[in-house]
């Protein structure tokens, strides 16, 4: 989730405006109310202006009871730490009844929530926004109510939510009573990282099996988990051994101690985000779930569904190996520092160290990555690899491409010149080689229906979702 | 008809969830909250038809409806065997429409015909709606059409029982119409996961598609080969089914607001019984009688009964038939006008409506009438006389009584009165017919609707009333041959067709008669021998004499060629009133005692409640007058409260027992029943703007006072004088009514407050120690989110956190407890991070990739572990 301050589409203020409206129940109700007290007056007939009255009265009851619940009740969301496509995830609605008598009866939130990174909402704008429907039965006064929400978002991306829509029918449903917040804490941005994929434990091993070695020698020093490196502040997750107790009595607040480990691995994960020219059949290919997305800024015109689910399959693949080497399960991995690059016109380059923030800015960048046409893609790829080999750490580390193309694909005929490619710069042949002679690139072409096969757990993935859905057991 | 094949297709029109777990309580709510709806609906169906019932010639109509509201639930909702498709239902409705209103080309002018066809219309609309398959707008338009029901009703039927089934139209039509909102808001926030159902659904039903279901989880429009109606179908085929819905990639649902509002809606009932309906009867309240009125209430009963009322001519029998009926005919509110008190009578009181004075048999059908004599100039003045005053000795003598009586609607124009009696106040709504005593209807001729008059009497002393009513001078001219006075001579041909209809005796018919009364008149002795004593002889030989008998049951043969009377006399001896008054009236002229029959009524009901006299149908009542001279009357009788006279008029009642008046006993529910319809009547069906005056002071919202922004102060003033019970200025009675309503308003508070109070418990200590609980630790609430959620996944299996519990002390608890390292393991890893978090030192951020995963794992096993002892129960 983005802090709203991070994004320039939030409105730093609080609108509040409220609506009552008859239903079409209501509008019933008051022309045969209004009727029968016109009849009744004219006529005479008393029986019509009591009926009248009564209609009236009860239309009368609605409106005072709808508009002071509404009025009474305040809501605030609560979002979860990480949301991935495909993946159910709750949202939170904590909502409040400020009144000292009145109870809150049947208030229903509708919460906006739009894909900002929609090309045209105006040709597919249903499916790319929805509202979010949560009610809270009975909220006692003076008292706050947790409701929840589960929902399911196949597209990754950026997605704003809000506004909040309060109403409640109750008790007679003749008239909404309802209640817009634009408020600056409900103005918040989700960003849904792309869908995780199901892999192979076993091809995982091995790939991590051959970054082994990559950043040098393996040592142990003074039984500890490193050299020691220097002194930095306490962050969470810190092993409390490496607290350095003298420092912290000093600082008042606890300080650690940092150590250089240069018995792990480095990995530089490439991502080449560019469609693959030859593709076009659309079944070819392993679609892991939440990769069939909608039409997306993203999305290059004329790209075919096919390309697209194979770019989508390879930034999902990226996203799953990077939460797999950044999370905390992979302690064992001992990886030193892991450089994520995205091939787009303008390259993303992470470079980090195994930590919970560089985790996020990385599944963020991974979340935004920019389809490229395969015109494009040899191009950026040859771009990003330039930077790469300045990058010390992206030099010395193994190097995994992830890929719509294979490596035969990318490099073209030996006699082949990059073109567009300054001329002081070094071909994508040439970059390359820097790892191929240290055997360290694996190149994983998402196109490949055999490599597919043996990354892609084929048929879980599907499960894990049917039952996330349905929240039973996977 | 179309039979349903799939009853549990029909059951996804309000309940699209079919998927487990966590549809199990929406599906079971939703079937059963989606029959309660039907049931509701349908009961409101015919609650609105049992409305109609009341109206004349209506009765098919409710029982349509009652059988229409039964069918459609039974076998439409219920049982699901048929149901009528939209297009069928359109014309059906066309149908009903033409044939009602096909009445209409017959009756040029309006007529109750035409109500009746409008109500048949309403009915046979509604039956086809109920035939339906019910949707949300099906359900709303029953609601409408109850509510014209109520409409037509209105017009139709002013009696009480409209305003009785009121009420429970109105809670039932309160709870569907809520009922209607949840289960809607509940379709609102469990319709988001179509997409997802029906990708699984695909997926069991095809499984060698799986594949590209697992693709393509979610179904996309062109995959569901549906594509949106345009508006004008939607509009007009609506009811034909559901349009599928685009599936989006967004997609959301909530079964914690299913069960949120699960749990809600089986509490409302009774916040808006306690709640809602007194504040809906209160603004029903004000508006009804805080409105200023320009038009005079509507008094025709539409279909409202009218009562049989006393005509120039009454058959023998008549007053029998009468008798047959309880229905109230008049309700007299007597009022001391010294004191200003409800005044009380002991004995009953004579309530004369005709004077007949004509007797004649009609051989052909052997029926003996009672009539009036037909001559215009026998007509008095048409203003009531004005009131005796006496002389200041007299005036202690009698009381001073004024009654205002309220007569139902009747079919003659025959008023009653208590005799003498004097004008008492403005009005000029009766006419009085002055030789008679008798008060008529202004109007001779069309209908005699429920009417309200006043007068004053001195009639009553003590509670008795007196059995003497004075002669106007015209009846000077009629003599007795027991006149001291002797012959004073003849005024005109007028005075002596009276004089002889009043002593007319056709001895010749009448032999048995005859003899008895010369029998009875033989046994006074001369000098006792006056109008009066031989009146009074002959009175009570009728009521004491054993071989007498009161009854209404005439079933004795006529003998050909005797005159009825003669025959009760001589052979029956068993009749009502009328023939003991007949008999008394012949045995007098048979002496030469004028004599006449008099009509009307003899009560003594009183309602408590109402503090009025109710005089019904059954106290029907015939009694006889006597013509006495003042010389003849009795030593020492004075006759007070009323002008001295000549003549006067005598009452003698030979009726035996009470002279009709059936037994209080019985009177006792009917009393309470006719309270609450008189105030039904009063209060309601005839509120105008008199009676608003009356009973509430000027109206709160007169266009001036809205205008001048004095009716604040008005109701300023008006509460006021409630509170400090005082008299409001100008005599008005403001809030009379509303004091007396205090007492049951505040009672139904307390009572109100008691039922909360008694279901929630100890209510009071609820409310006091709020403040203290909301202060107290809620060891579910932690400063870190993670662990509360893994806290609320251990509470699922029956491990709470107790208020004063560490987590490593809850740790080790759940360990002994538990020896699932499933749970063991993931609860220790989020235990120590909420440890390092809490107490680390600063405030640490939480490493998310852990703590989900972790919790993740945690969620899993304890949902496997529910689901195990689930099964372990159902094994």
């Amino acid at each position: 989730m983005q802090s709203p301050q991070d994004s320039k589409t939030l409105v730093p203020r609080t609108s509040i405006r409220h609506r009552y409206g008859l239903t079409r129940l209501g509008y019933h109700f008051l022309f045969v109310a209004l009727f029968a007290m016109i009849g009744g007056s004219i006529r005479g007939f008393n029986l019509l202006l009591v009926l009248s009255g009564l209609l009236i009265s009860v239309i009368l009851v609605q409106w005072r009871c709808g508009r002071a619940m509404i009025r009474l009740a305040g809501v605030a969301r609560r979002l979860p730490q990480d949301v991935f496509a495909g993946r159910p995830f709750e949202i939170h609605y904590l909502v409040t009844n400020r009144g000292r008598w009145l109870p809150v009866w049947m208030l229903q939130i509708k919460d906006q929530i739009k894909n900002l990174s929609v090309k045209n909402p105006t040709i597919r704008g249903e499916r790319s926004q929805s509202v979010i429907h949560v009610a809270a039965g009975f909220v006692a006064p003076k008292s706050s109510v947790d409701t929840s929400c589960h929902c399911l978002i196949t597209a990754r991306g950026r997605y704003q939510l809000g506004p909040v829509r309060l109403s409640t029918g109750f008790p007679f449903s003749l008239m909404e009573s309802a209640k817009r917040i634009d408020r600056h804490d409900l103005a918040a941005q989700v960003v849904v990282y792309p869908g995780l994929v199901e892999i192979h434990r076993r091809w995982f091993e091995d790939l991590a099996l051959a970054a082994r070695g990559s950043g040098g020698p393996a040592a142990r020093v003074n039984g500890l988990d490193g050299e020691f490196f220097g002194l930095r502040e306490w962050n969470s997750g810190d092993n409390p051994r490496w607290i350095h107790w003298r420092t912290s009595a000093r600082l008042t607040e606890p300080a650690v101690r940092q150590f250089e480990q240069t018995n792990r691995r480095e990995i530089t994960l490439v991502l080449d985000c560019s469609e693959n020219p030859s593709s076009g059949n659309p079944s070819s290919g392993n679609q892991p779930p939440g990769n069939k997305s909608i039409e997306r800024e993203t999305v290059p015109s004329g790209a075919t569904d096919a390309s697209h689910v194979q770019v989508e399959t390879a930034i999902s693949l990226a996203t799953e190996l990077s939460n797999r080497f950044l999370s905390r399960d992979a302690r064992s991995l001992e990886l030193r520092h892991f450089v994520i690059a995205i091939c787009q016109q303008h390259p993303v380059i992470i470079e980090t160290a195994r930590c919970r923030n560089a985790r996020k800015e990385i599944l963020t960048a991974l979340a935004d990555a920019v389809v490229e046409t395969p015109e494009n893609g040899k191009l950026l790829l040859q771009r990003t690899m330039g930077s790469l080999s300045q990058n010390q750490t992206g030099r010395r580390s193994h190097l995994i491409v992830v890929s719509t193309r294979s490596l035969s694909q990318s490099l073209g005929q030996p006699d082949e010149t990059d073109v567009e490619a300054p001329n002081s710069a070094r071909t994508l042949r040439q970059l390359l080689a820097l790892w191929q002679r240290r055997q360290q690139l694996t190149w994983i072409n998402v196109s490949d229906e055999n490599e597919c096969r043996r990354i892609f757990r084929a048929g879980e993935t599907f499960q894990s979702v049917e039952s996330k859905v349905h929240g039973g057991p996977e | 008809m179309i039979r349903e094949t799939n009853a549990a297709d029909g059951a996804k029109s309000t309940v699209p969830g079919k998927s487990k777990p966590w549809s199990d309580d929406f599906e079971k709510f939703g079937h059963r909250a989606e029959n309660h709806l039907n049931f509701q609906f349908a009961l409101l169906s015919a609650a609105g038809g049992l409305v109609l019932a009341s109206g004349q010639g209506m009765q098919d109509i409710a029982v349509i409806a009652v059988i229409s509201a039964v069918f459609g639930f039974v076998f439409v909702d219920w049982l699901r065997i048929a149901y009528l498709p939209p297009l069928g239902a359109y014309v059906a409705m066309g149908a009903a429409a033409l044939y009602c209103v096909s009445d209409f080309w017959d009756m040029p002018q309006r007529s109750d015909q035409q109500m009746v066809s409008v109500a048949m219309l309403l009915v046979l609309v509604q039956a086809v709606l109920m035939s339906q398959r019910k949707n949300r707008r099906i359900f709303e338009q029953l609601g409408v059409f109850c509510l014209l029901e109520l409409v037509v009703a209105a017009i139709f039927n002013d009696a009480i029982n409209y305003g009785m089934l009121l009420i429970p139209i109105g809670l039932v039509g309160g709870w569907a119409f809520s009922l209607l909102g949840i289960t809607s808001a509940m379709e609102d926030v469990a319709s988001a996961p179509r997409g997802v159902h029906r990708s699984v659904r695909d997926s069991n039903a095809k499984r060698e598609d799986r594949e590209s279901a697992r693709s393509g989880e979610l179904l996309t429009q062109k995959e569901s080969g549906k594509v949106q109606r345009p508006w004008i179908a939607r509009w007009l085929l609506a009811p034909l089914g559901p349009t599928d819905q685009i599936t989006p990639s967004i997609q959301s649902w909530s079964p914690q607001s299913i069960d949120s509002m699960v749990a809600a809606s089986r509490r409302w009932p009774r916040y808006a019984v306690l709640t809602l309906s007194p504040a809906v009867l209160v603004v029903s309240f004000v508006y009804f009688y805080a409105l200023p009125r320009k038009v005079e209430a509507n008094r025709t009963p539409g279909g409202g009964k009218t009562l049989v009322g006393f005509d120039d001519q009454i058959r023998l029998e008549q007053l029998g038939h009468m008798m047959q009926s309880s229905d109230t005919a008049l309700r007299l509110r007597l009022t001391n006008q010294v004191t200003g008190e409800p005044y009380r009578v002991t004995q009953g009181m004579y309530l004369r409506g005709r004077v007949l004075e004509k007797y004649s048999v009609d051989w052909s059908n052997q029926v003996a009438t009672w009539s009036a004599l037909e001559d215009d100039t026998n007509r008095g003045t048409e203003i009531l006389p004005i009131e005796y005053v006496p002389s200041s000795r007299e005036k202690n003598l009698y009381d001073s009584v004024t009654v205002a009586v309220s007569c139902e609607a009747m079919s003659r124009s025959a008023l009653f009165a208590i005799a003498p009696y004097h004008r008492s106040g403005n009005q000029r709504v009766v006419t009085h017919w002055e030789d008679r005593w008798t008060l008529s209807r202004r109007e001779s001729e069309g209908s005699f609707d429920r009417i309200e008059y006043r007068f004053g009497t001195n009639a009553f002393f003590r509670g008795l009333q007196t059995n003497w009513i004075e002669a106007p001078d015209r009846d000077n001219a009629i003599f007795g041959p027991y006149s001291r006075r002797g012959f004073r001579g003849r005024r005109g041909k007028l005075d002596v067709a009276i004089a002889a209809e009043l002593t007319k005796f056709e001895s010749t018919r009448m032999p048995n008669l005859r003899q008895l009364a010369l029998q009875l008149l033989d046994q006074i002795p001369d000098r006792k021998r006056t109008t009066y004593e031989i009146a009074k002889a002959f009175e009570k030989h009728l009521r004491d004499d054993p071989r007498y008998s009161y009854t209404l049951n005439l079933d004795a043969e006529p003998v050909s060629g005797m005159d009825p009377i003669e025959q009760f006399v001589s052979l029956d001896r068993r009749g009502h009133c009328q023939y003991f008054g007949s008999a008394l009236a012949m045995m007098l002229r048979c002496v030469g005692i004028p004599s006449r029959m008099v009509v009307g009524y003899r009560t003594d009901e009183y309602s408590d409640l109402g503090e009025y006299y109710i005089a019904r149908q059954r106290h029907a009542h015939a009694w006889v007058e006597a013509l006495v001279e003042r010389s003849e009357l009795p030593n020492g009788l004075a006759i007070n409260g009323q002008r001295k006279r000549d003549r006067y008029w005598l009452r003698l009642d030979p009726t035996p027992g009470q002279g009709g008046i059936p037994n209080q006993r019985d009177e006792q529910v009917d009393t309470v029943i006719d309270f609450a319809k008189n105030v039904w009547k009063e209060y309601v069906v005839e509120m105008d703007k008199e009676r608003q005056k009356e009973s509430f002071g000027d109206s709160l919202l007169t266009s001036d006072s809205v205008a001048n922004g004095n009716w604040l102060l008005k109701l300023k003033q008006s509460l006021t004088n409630l509170a400090m019970r005082r008299p409001p200025a100008d005599g008005e009675r403001v809030g009379n009514a509303l004091r007396e309503a205090a007492p049951f308003v505040i009672g139904f508070f307390v009572l109100a407050v008691v039922l909360y109070g008694g279901h929630r418990g100890s209510w009071w200590a609820r409310l006091t120690n709020r403040s203290s609980k909301g202060k107290s630790l809620d060891p579910l609430k932690t400063s870190h989110e993670f662990y509360s959620l893994a806290l609320q996944q251990l509470q699922q299996i029956g491990v709470v956190r107790r208020p004063d519990e560490t987590p490593e002390e809850l740790l080790r608890r759940t360990k002994n407890e538990l020896s699932d390292e499933a749970i063991i393991g993931p609860l220790k890893v989020l235990t120590d991070h909420f440890i390092r978090c809490c107490y680390g030192g600063r405030a640490a951020t939480v490493d998310a990739g852990t703590v989900d995963s972790n919790l993740e794992t945690l969620r899993q096993a304890v949902t496997r572990k529910v689901s195990g002892r689930e099964n372990e129960g159902r094994d």
